[in-house]
């Protein structure tokens, strides 16, 4: 994996002249981040998040649960499993005390069942080597009906699975490769590329 | 999979902080762990792609995958 190329200028990355306050700043940065990670987890588990010590670079740091960032247990009566791995980078912003803050530039949440397979996973990983590069959500064959109230495929099929804002390109893009639904243009995906690009041309600021 | 015994609200355990050779250990610890192999041996597959066109549909390669910045 490569770092992101539309990431906010490395200037201050490719620079090793930084001040100490500003190392130290970046510091503080990457200790918020992980420490309010952590708090976060730890409303689910009492496992702990890892990662590696900061250092001023042009590669993503990483931060992942469980020091073999395998799914670590979750109560509950379908005994499913979590595995969490971020990456990301430090980034200025004048609006924070201290000037840094950390960007998210990659995600994998992974939920599995008891024997430890996997259920669905969210994933964005823009840098990798999928061809999708967008927030996604797979859902594995693992996930079956059951029986009784342990019913996990139906739990989850009756819930509201936490998406990204989705424009319609996406949805459609989602359709036509990944479920084969039968494109009526030939010139899709440059049809899907401009008006999704206008789309954000003219909307608000979020 | 056992889940620990439940903790204080107020209590949050404190993040592990590696040095590079701890995070270089880590690697190959999680390669291990998720796939069985040393993670010199997950970084020779997976830069000849031997986990196919589209690792991503593969779990336990994507945990692992997902931590290559702590061999770089």
């Amino acid at each position: 994996m490569t770092p992101i190329a539309n990431h906010a200028s490395c200037a201050w990355r490719c620079s090793w002249t930084l001040s100490a306050k500003d190392k130290a700043a970046q510091y503080r940065a990457v200790r918020r981040f992980v420490d309010d990670r952590q708090a976060a987890l730890s409303c689910v588990t009492p496992e702990r998040l890892s990662f590696a010590q900061y250092h001023q670079s042009d590669r993503l740091h990483s931060v992942w649960l469980a020091d073999d960032a395998a799914p670590v247990p979750l109560r509950g009566a379908f005994r499913l499993g979590l595995a969490v791995a971020l990456g990301y980078h430090v980034v200025r912003d004048a609006g924070v005390a201290g000037g840094w803050t950390l960007s998210t530039a990659r995600y994998i949440y992974e939920i599995v069942d008891a024997q430890g397979d996997s259920l669905f996973e969210f994933h964005w990983h823009p840098d990798g080597s999928s061809r999708v590069g967008t927030p996604h959500l797979h859902i594995r064959p693992t996930l079956k009906v059951g029986e009784g109230s342990l019913d996990l495929y139906r739990a989850v099929t009756k819930s509201h699975i936490p998406t990204g804002h989705l424009s319609l390109e996406q949805v459609i893009r989602f359709l036509l490769p990944e479920v084969e639904v039968e494109p009526l243009r030939k010139n899709w995906e440059a049809v899907l590329q401009a008006t999704e690009a206008r789309h954000r041309e003219w909307r608000a600021p979020s | 999979m056992a889940v620990q015994a439940q903790r204080s609200e107020e209590e949050v355990a404190q993040p592990r902080e590696l040095s590079a050779a701890e995070s270089r250990a880590a690697f190959d610890r999680i390669a291990r762990r998720n796939l069985g192999m040393s993670g010199e041996e997950f970084l020779r597959k997976w830069h000849a792609k031997e986990f196919g066109d589209d690792p991503d549909s593969q779990p336990r390669v994507m945990r692992v995958a997902m931590l290559l910045d702590l061999v770089r």
